[in-house]
C-alpha cells in the first residue's frame, strides 16, 4: 500500500486520479484534487495515479522527498 | 434512465485488423463525402464502430464507441501523440502538443504550473476584465445594428483575454485583430497538414492553406520572438506563461530554455488557448440563439449571479452556461483524435500492430445513438440531470484523457463560462432565418462562413453597457 500526495499548485482539475481511485479523492470548490493523509491506495492504483495525472501533481509519499 | 447500448463489432481475434477501406475505396468515399466529417459518418454507417482507416504508417483503427475507448487514449507508456501529432510541427515547431516522449514530458512539466487552478485563480479577474472590454466593445457593435462574423468578434475576444492572461503586457491589444487573422491562416495551414500528411511525399501533393499558413507561421513567430524580447527588456513579475518559460530550468543541466525552444512552447500556448476556446464558443451561441428556452434559462442563471468573477470557484454559479457549453461541444465535436501504438496491442479484439495508430472521432462518437440520448438534439440539461452521472469514462473525450489531458481545459470553462455569463447578462444574438451551422475543419472545429448575425441589446438588461 502507498499514500499519496497531491501538490495542490500544480493540479489543474481534470478528475483523472477520481478516474481511478473514485471518493478516495475529493475537490475543493476550485476543483483542486486532495486525499486524507492517511488514505494509502493499493501500489498498482497509486502508481496508476501518478502515471495519469496530466498535472505531474501526484507523488507516492516515499517519493516525495524531492518535492514542494 | 436510459440503457447504453454496448458496442457492436465482429471481433474476430486471430491477429486480423478492423475491417475498413482500401486506400483507393477510401478515395473514392472521400470523393463522394466531399467532407471529412461525412467521410467519418459514412465509414461507421458502413464498418460500425471498430474500423480501420489507411492513414499512416501502417493504418489507423478507428473506434466509435466508448467501449472500446480506453488504454490506447490514456496509457503513455504504451502509446503515443505519434505521427498525425508530429504532421504539425511545421506549424507549431516543437511545442508541446506535438512533441513525445522525454522532450514532451520537460515542455509539459515547464507550462503546467501556469495552468493549475491556484494559477488560475488569480487569473481570473484579469480574464473577466478582458472579456468584460469585450463585450463593452459589443455594445458598440449592437449599437451599429450591423451583422457581423459572431465567430471572427469572438475570436478577438479570446485572442485579447488570452493575450492578457499568459503574456500579460507584452503584447499590445492593438495587435488582436491582426493576430486572429494571422493565427486563422495558421489553423487552417494546420487542417491542410493533418488532412494530407499520409500521402505519399513522392506524389508532391500541395498542402491545403500552406501558400498562405507558411508567411503567418513565420510572422507569429516574429511577434513572440518580440515579445520575449519585451519581457526580457522590461521584466514583470506576472504569474504568466512568458515568465514561467523564461524561468524554466533543464532538470539535468539547470539550462534556461533555448530562444527557438521558447518561441514553439509559446506558440503552442497561443494556438492552443486562442482558436478551440473561440471555435467552441461560436457554436455555443450558435445554438443558443436557436433555441430560445435554452437562452432564456442562461439568461436567467446569469441575472441571477451575484458574484464578482473574482476567482475560479465562481463557476460553480454558472452551471447551466458549463452545460450550454459542453452540449455545444458534443455537437461540435472533432475530426480524430490519434494516439500511436508503441507496442503490439489489441482492441475489441482487432489487431493493433505496433507503429500503427488507434484514433477516435468526437464527431461521429458524440452523434453515436446507443451511446447518447436523442443525439441530434440540442439539450443542455443532459450536462445538468442524470444521464451526467450515468455517462461512460470514456464517453467525453474532448479534452482528451490521461496524462495527455488538455492543458487549456480549466481556462476554456473558465472563460467560456465567464463570457457566456456576461454575454447573456446584456446581449441576445439574431441569427438569419433558416441559419444552419457547418462544420468547418481548420484543426478546430469552426462554422462554415462563420456566424453572421446582429448583436442585440436586451431590452430588460440589468446591466448598462
Amino acid at each position: 500500500m502507498k499514500r499519496i500526495v497531491i501538490h495542490a499548485d500544480l493540479c489543474q482539475g481534470t478528475r483523472e486520479c477520481a478516474a481511478i481511485a473514485g471518493s478516495a479523492v475529493t475537490f475543493d470548490a476550485t476543483g483542486i484534487a486532495s486525499v486524507g493523509a492517511d488514505v494509502a491506495f493499493p501500489d498498482d492504483v497509486a502508481n496508476r495515479m501518478v502515471a495519469m495525472c496530466p498535472s505531474m501533481a501526484i507523488s507516492t509519499l516515499d517519493d516525495d522527498a524531492n518535492t514542494d | 434512465m436510459r440503457r447504453r447500448v454496448p458496442a457492436r463489432n465482429g471481433a474476430p481475434g486471430n491477429g486480423l485488423r478492423a475491417p475498413g477501406p482500401s486506400r483507393i475505396e477510401a478515395a473514392r468515399i472521400f470523393a463522394r463525402a466531399r467532407d471529412p466529417f461525412v467521410f467519418l459518418d459514412r465509414c461507421v454507417a458502413r464498418y460500425g464502430d471498430l474500423y480501420s482507416l489507411p492513414l499512416g504508417p501502417n493504418g489507423t483503427t478507428v473506434v466509435n464507441h466508448p467501449d472500446y475507448v480506453g488504454s490506447w487514449l490514456s496509457d503513455y507508456s504504451r502509446y503515443h501523440k505519434g505521427v498525425m501529432s508530429r504532421a504539425l510541427v511545421p506549424a507549431l515547431g516543437e511545442s508541446t502538443p506535438v512533441a513525445d516522449g522525454e522532450s514532451w514530458r520537460r515542455s509539459r512539466k515547464a507550462l503546467n504550473p501556469a495552468f493549475g487552478r491556484r494559477n488560475l485563480d488569480g487569473l481570473a479577474p484579469i480574464i473577466a476584465a478582458s472579456l468584460t472590454d469585450s463585450m463593452d466593445r459589443w455594445g458598440d457593435l449592437a449599437d451599429s445594428g450591423e451583422e457581423v462574423d459572431i465567430y471572427r468578434e469572438l475570436s478577438i475576444m479570446a485572442m485579447a483575454a488570452l493575450q492578457r492572461s499568459m503574456f500579460s503586457s507584452s503584447v499590445d491589444d492593438e495587435d488582436v485583430p491582426e493576430l486572429v487573422d494571422l493565427f486563422r491562416r495558421q489553423t487552417t495551414y494546420m487542417g491542410g497538414l493533418m488532412m494530407t500528411f499520409w500521402i505519399p511525399s513522392r506524389l508532391r501533393v500541395p498542402v491545403p492553406g500552406a501558400r498562405r499558413g507558411v508567411p503567418a507561421v513565420a510572422a507569429i513567430r516574429d511577434r513572440i520572438r518580440a515579445a520575449i524580447a519585451h519581457r526580457r527588456a522590461k521584466p514583470t513579475d506576472a504569474p504568466d506563461v512568458l515568465n514561467l518559460l523564461l524561468d524554466a530550468r533543464d532538470e539535468d543541466t539547470g539550462d534556461p530554455l533555448a530562444d527557438e525552444d521558447l518561441v514553439d512552447q509559446l506558440m503552442g500556448v497561443w494556438f492552443g488557448g486562442f482558436d478551440t476556446t473561440a471555435s467552441a464558443l461560436v457554436w455555443t451561441l450558435a445554438f443558443l440563439a436557436q433555441h430560445p428556452d435554452a437562452a432564456e434559462k442562461l439568461r436567467r442563471e446569469a441575472d441571477a449571479y451575484q458574484g464578482d468573477f473574482s476567482s475560479y470557484a465562481e463557476v460553480n454559479a454558472m452551471p447551466y452556461a458549463k452545460a450550454a457549453f459542453d452540449e455545444a461541444q458534443r455537437l461540435q465535436g472533432a475530426l480524430l483524435l490519434t494516439r500511436q501504438a508503441l507496442e503490439d496491442d489489441e482492441v475489441g479484439g482487432y489487431f493493433i500492430p505496433r507503429g500503427s495508430q488507434v484514433g477516435v472521432s468526437a464527431y461521429t462518437l458524440n452523434r453515436h445513438p446507443g451511446v447518447w440520448d436523442d443525439p441530434e438534439r440540442f439539450d443542455p440539461e443532459r450536462w445538468l440531470d442524470e444521464r451526467r452521472d450515468e455517462q461512460h469514462r470514456y464517453q467525453w473525450v474532448q479534452f482528451g484523457a490521461g496524462p495527455r489531458h488538455c492543458i487549456g481545459a480549466g481556462m476554456a470553462y473558465l472563460e467560456a463560462q465567464f463570457a457566456l455569463t456576461l454575454f447573456a447578462r446584456r446581449f441576445h444574438l439574431e441569427v438569419q432565418p433558416g441559419f444552419v451551422p457547418r462544420h468547418d475543419f481548420h484543426l478546430s472545429v469552426g462554422i462554415k462562413g462563420g456566424l453572421p448575425a446582429r448583436i442585440v441589446r436586451r431590452s430588460d438588461a440589468s446591466v448598462v453597457g
